[in-house]
């Protein structure tokens, strides 16, 4: 079967609806994920008891499980425990809780770097341990978990691949829905996987190019 | 009057290292004490001690009257809690040789973050209080800087004032000039001989031994965590006792 512009052309619209899905909900579970990240990372270093070992807990294993395997896991129990989001915000919400412990983990090693020095002249200026995180350990990660955090958003929107089959209407849904509804694959996937490409690869150059700035 | 600060018997380990060896001593009030001796010696680990960074294994601190120990209970060493402390050696500054300024911060949020967020004080009253230590080390015209656009010296001068705006009772010097070019140590010797008129009690850790001579009361050589001889500076430098001693200002007066 030859490849046919003319069906590319057809299918271009529902694509990059789909798009448009895809980026949004990466954008907004990358701004969700970070901000639970930061709690996470916060909480983990102030050390509240109990709470930190559940946190703990939670990062090794997310760490450890594919993100496919969360996404259909939240799918199927969230709304059980009364979670009754539509699956936009249901893909919003899987993907900060699985990012989350990732973006948790980047600030942490950031949070490690900045150097013991500084936080001593804090701990003799009476600093509490809370405003010491918030005075000068956190206005001084960001830059440095950049780099990080642009590899994690890539990850994100890959990732944001997997919620088609929990019914989020983004890329691959639209791609596969195409394909099931012409008999023809090669075109709708091959155009899902150039679009993924083509958005991914220049945020990838900037995350080097920022890593090479600030290093 | 009980001495600004008391050290008795006090012992501190690293791992199998006996980096402070019962070690006792006084500061009174005003008193300009240097502490001398070569590296590894104890010297900033006694500062550190005193301030509260680490905490002695065995003997006591004492700060005008408040005493600090851990204390050895079955095979528990019980530490005082955080709090303690703080509170206690909250009497104390420290300057630092690689001064541990905030390097995301202005020299003015540099000085004003102690009162403010440590002490709680109002935006405003830390900011004229930030202003009065700023102006008093010469770097008004600085106040919006930060520290990576500073020279090591004035990074070092902001290090004092953010020490003075806590309003301490005695103020710890580690070894404050070392890391600085020759030509900028003077700016930051001239700050702590004003201190020193001003009747501050000081402990200062120095290889600048002109200094010494000038601004110390006394001087304490110390060597292998113990106080080996302890003398006015005219005594120390010119008719040092002990064959340490001796030693010891041998190598750095051939520097």
């Amino acid at each position: 079967m030859p490849f046919s512009f003319d069906y590319v052309i057809e299918i271009l619209p529902s694509l990059l609806e789909g798009t448009l899905v895809t980026i949004r909900i990466t954008i907004l579970g990358m701004l969700f994920a970070n901000l639970w990240g930061i709690v996470v990372a916060v909480i983990r270093w102030i050390g509240l008891k109990g709470l930190t070992s559940f946190l703990n807990m939670y990062v090794t294993l997310m760490r450890n499980i594919p993100f496919v395997a969360f996404a259909f896991y939240g799918y199927y129990t969230l709304p059980s425990i009364g979670v009754t989001l539509e699956p936009f915000g249901l893909g919003i919400l899987i993907l900060a809780l699985y990012y989350g412990a990732f973006i948790a983990e980047i600030y942490r090693g950031s949070m490690k770097s900045v150097e013991k020095d500084q936080l001593e002249a804090a701990e003799i200026l009476n600093l509490s341990r809370w405003k010491t995180m918030r005075v000068v350990i956190l206005p001084q990660i960001f830059i440095v978990s950049l780099p990080s955090l642009i590899n994690c958003l890539i990850s994100t929107f890959k990732d944001s691949a997997y919620l088609g089959w929990i019914t989020v209407r983004e890329l691959m849904w639209h791609a596969k829905n195409e394909g099931a509804l012409s008999f023809r694959m090669f075109e709708p996937f091959f155009m899902a996987t150039l679009i993924y490409f083509v958005i991914s690869y220049p945020v990838a150059l900037l995350g080097r190019a920022i890593e090479k700035r600030y290093s | 009057m009980p001495p600004m600060i008391r050290v008795v018997n006090a012992v501190k380990r690293f791992g199998h290292l006996v980096v402070l060896d019962h070690l006792s001593m006084e500061v009174a009030r005003s008193e300009k004490l240097v502490l001398i001796g070569a590296s590894g010696s104890g010297k900033s680990t006694l500062l550190r001690c005193l301030i509260g960074l680490e905490i002695l294994d065995e003997g006591s601190i004492e700060i005008e009257g408040e005493i600090l120990k851990a204390e050895q209970v079955g095979s528990r060493l019980i530490t005082p809690s955080p709090a303690e402390i703080r509170r206690v050696c909250s009497k104390l500054g420290m300057v630092f040789q690689h001064f541990n300024l905030f390097p995301h911060m202005t020299v003015l949020e540099n000085v004003m973050v102690g009162p403010r967020h440590g002490k709680g004080m109002a935006k405003y009253k830390a900011e004229v209080l930030a202003r009065k230590y700023i102006e008093k080390v010469g770097l008004l015209d600085k106040i919006d800087t930060r520290p990576p656009q500073l020279s090591g010296g004035q990074r070092q001068r902001v290090a004092i004032a953010r020490a003075l705006a806590m309003e301490p009772d005695i103020m710890l010097f580690d070894e404050v000039t070392s890391a600085l070019d020759i030509e900028l140590i003077g700016e930051v010797l001239k700050v702590m001989r004003e201190l020193a008129e001003e009747g501050m009690t000081m402990v200062i850790v120095t290889h600048e031994m002109h200094f010494a001579e000038d601004v110390a009361d006394r001087v304490v050589f110390l060597d292998k965590g113990k106080i080996i001889e302890e003398a006015p500076p005219r005594v120390m430098f010119r008719t040092p006792r002990e064959p340490e001693t001796q030693r010891f200002l041998r190598s750095v007066l051939e520097r």
